[in-house]
């Protein structure tokens, strides 16, 4: 029924009315709706996972790609295309890297193909072109290769270099 | 919104490996690899070192090589430390020699190997190439724009160059070629085979390759392939046979044909039909055809009398032939414009639907396909 509401729950106790067709876009709330039958407006579906920020930024993202095709299935042959984000998409994940890494937790427990793609997307840009230690000022990640590990390492470049 | 305090290696493995899925293998290996222990192994998973593509898109169909410095990285750094992963390998001219004398491979079977010219290719084939034991030890080998007719010189080069492959790839077993520029000499005569078709293999069982002749494609079908279970074929145009095709033999180990054809062809009932009756142990049969100026429309009934009658083996039957007539016959008047029905033709072939357009300035077009409809490749 168009219209027809259901109440959310992140893991803060906040809850938030979303049209059910709009819900239905993650496939794990269809799934408890059909499952369950947790169809009428009093029911509350409870998402332990995904806190209040996070989950208003999902429905912002699903409400606004309500009326989207269904994603393409995944195809191992097709070319690594990471730039057909759309700018509304790319606005929107103009946040900071904790939030974008949230919505890909998010995307994935919640089973939205679209933002689950275009968030992991995201990320992969900010990855491409770039050296390990850029990758690590990136995303701020310490190099925790022994001494031993990296000597070892320069000496294989050696090796190569001498053939 | 308050700041998230997650951090890049908080996220699972698995998110991690669907992110590095959005990147092509030669991105992972450059920038995850080497960055800490747990990003370094997630590298190493398979997904990111079975199949390497090292080429950059440059156009729709021509690759180029990827950069000096990532190229300079993988070569001395990465690949002699995956190598024995490595399974597949897409590499360009300019760079494949470094990449292929990189390290061993050990297990490397399948090899893409994008714009090769012959003059090139031959020499990794030669008895001195350092790169030759790769050859020998490949069962899959997909070439693509070797230019297969020139001049003479061309050709001979070419004829050499098969003989040569043949010779040294004696586990090869897959060959796919996509030779280009084939239009363009359309205007040699017709008695200039291709070259791959001069030469023979006991190895080949699947054969992916565009001819210009119906003529090559009989003499890739005489025996000098009598391995081959597969064969795909795409005729860029069939004109009257020079060959005799009644005189063939039939094709016993010849289990799936594909063929297309690029420009409408009048020869569909002196050549092509005959060809099909040669292939009695059929199972696949894909067709992609354009026939013109035929008397009567192809339809269900001649496809199964014809054609089918004869494959008893056959299981699945893919097709997409266009007839396209001058003249119609009254028969189909019985139709207005744009009919379109779908028939079974038995329990067993699939569903097909056929689609009949009559213009009104005489001229008929009947589209029969089968469904699901598929593209041609």
């Amino acid at each position: 029924m168009a219209g027809h509401k259901i109440k959310l729950q992140s893991s803060d106790g906040d809850t938030f009315d979303v049209e059910v067709e709009i819900a239905k876009q993650s496939a794990t709330i269809k799934t408890m709706l059909e499952d369950l039958g947790m169809d009428e407006e009093e029911d509350v579906i409870p998402l332990p996972n995904v806190n209040s920020a996070i989950l208003k930024k999902v429905i912002q993202w699903a409400t606004h790609h309500k009326d989207d095709p269904p994603p393409p299935e995944d195809d191992e042959n097709r070319e690594k295309n990471t730039n057909d984000i759309s700018s509304w998409d790319q606005d929107f994940l103009k946040v900071d890297q904790g939030t974008l890494f949230e919505l890909i937790l998010a995307a994935n427990y919640l089973d939205i193909k679209g933002l689950l793609d275009v968030t992991c997307k995201t990320v992969a840009n900010m990855i491409k072109g770039k050296t390990p230690e850029e990758i690590r000022r990136t995303f701020n990640i310490k190099n925790d290769f022994t001494p031993q590990e990296e000597e070892q390492i320069k000496k294989e470049n050696e090796w190569c270099e001498e053939k | 919104m308050n700041s998230s305090t997650v951090h890049f290696l908080d996220l699972p493995d698995e998110m991690l490996i669907e992110i590095f899925n959005k990147l092509s293998t030669v991105d992972v290996l450059n920038s995850i690899w080497g960055v800490n222990q747990r990003l370094g192994r997630l590298a190493r998973d398979a997904r990111f070192t079975h199949s390497l593509d090292l080429t950059t898109k440059q156009s729709y169909d021509e690759r180029c090589s990827i950069s000096d410095v990532m190229l300079d990285r993988l070569c001395s750094h990465i690949l002699p430390q995956i190598h024995d992963k490595i399974k597949s390998l897409f590499v360009e001219p300019s760079s494949m020699q470094r990449i292929l004398r990189a390290c061993a491979y050990p297990n490397l079977h399948r090899l893409t190997l994008s714009s090769i010219e012959s003059k090139d290719f031959i020499k990794y084939l030669s008895d001195n190439s350092p790169v030759l034991r790769i050859f020998k030890q490949i069962t899959d080998l997909k070439i693509s724009t070797i230019e297969y007719y020139n001049n003479r010189s061309q050709i001979h080069l070419n004829t050499k160059t098969y003989t040569r492959l043949f010779s040294v790839c004696q586990r090869l077993a897959h060959l796919k070629i996509n030779g280009k520029r084939l239009r363009s000499y359309s205007l040699l005569p017709e008695e200039y085979a291709l070259p791959l078709t001069m030469c023979l293999s006991s190895t080949i069982i699947k054969l992916e390759v565009n001819v210009r002749t119906i003529d090559d494609c009989l003499r890739l079908l005489d025996g000098r392939f009598n391995q081959t279970k597969i064969l795909n074929v795409i005729i860029d145009s069939i004109d009257t046979p020079l060959l005799n095709i009644n005189s063939q033999y039939i094709l016993p180990n010849l289990t799936t044909f594909f063929l297309t054809t690029r420009n409408p062809t009048e020869e569909y009932d002196n050549a092509i039909v005959p060809l099909l009756r040669r292939m009695e142990n059929l199972e696949t049969l894909m067709l992609f055809l354009l026939v013109g100026n035929r008397p009567k429309f192809i339809d269900d009934v001649h496809l199964s009398e014809e054609i089918l009658i004869h494959m008893p083996r056959l299981e699945k039957f893919i097709f997409n032939i266009t007839t396209i007539d001058d003249v119609v016959e009254i028969d189909y008047w019985l139709k207005t414009d744009d009919i379109e029905e779908a028939w079974i033709f038995n329990d067993v072939l699939p569903y097909f639907q056929c689609r009949i357009d009559i213009f009104k300035n005489g001229i008929g077009r009947c589209r029969l396909c089968s469904i699901p409809f598929i593209e041609s490749s």
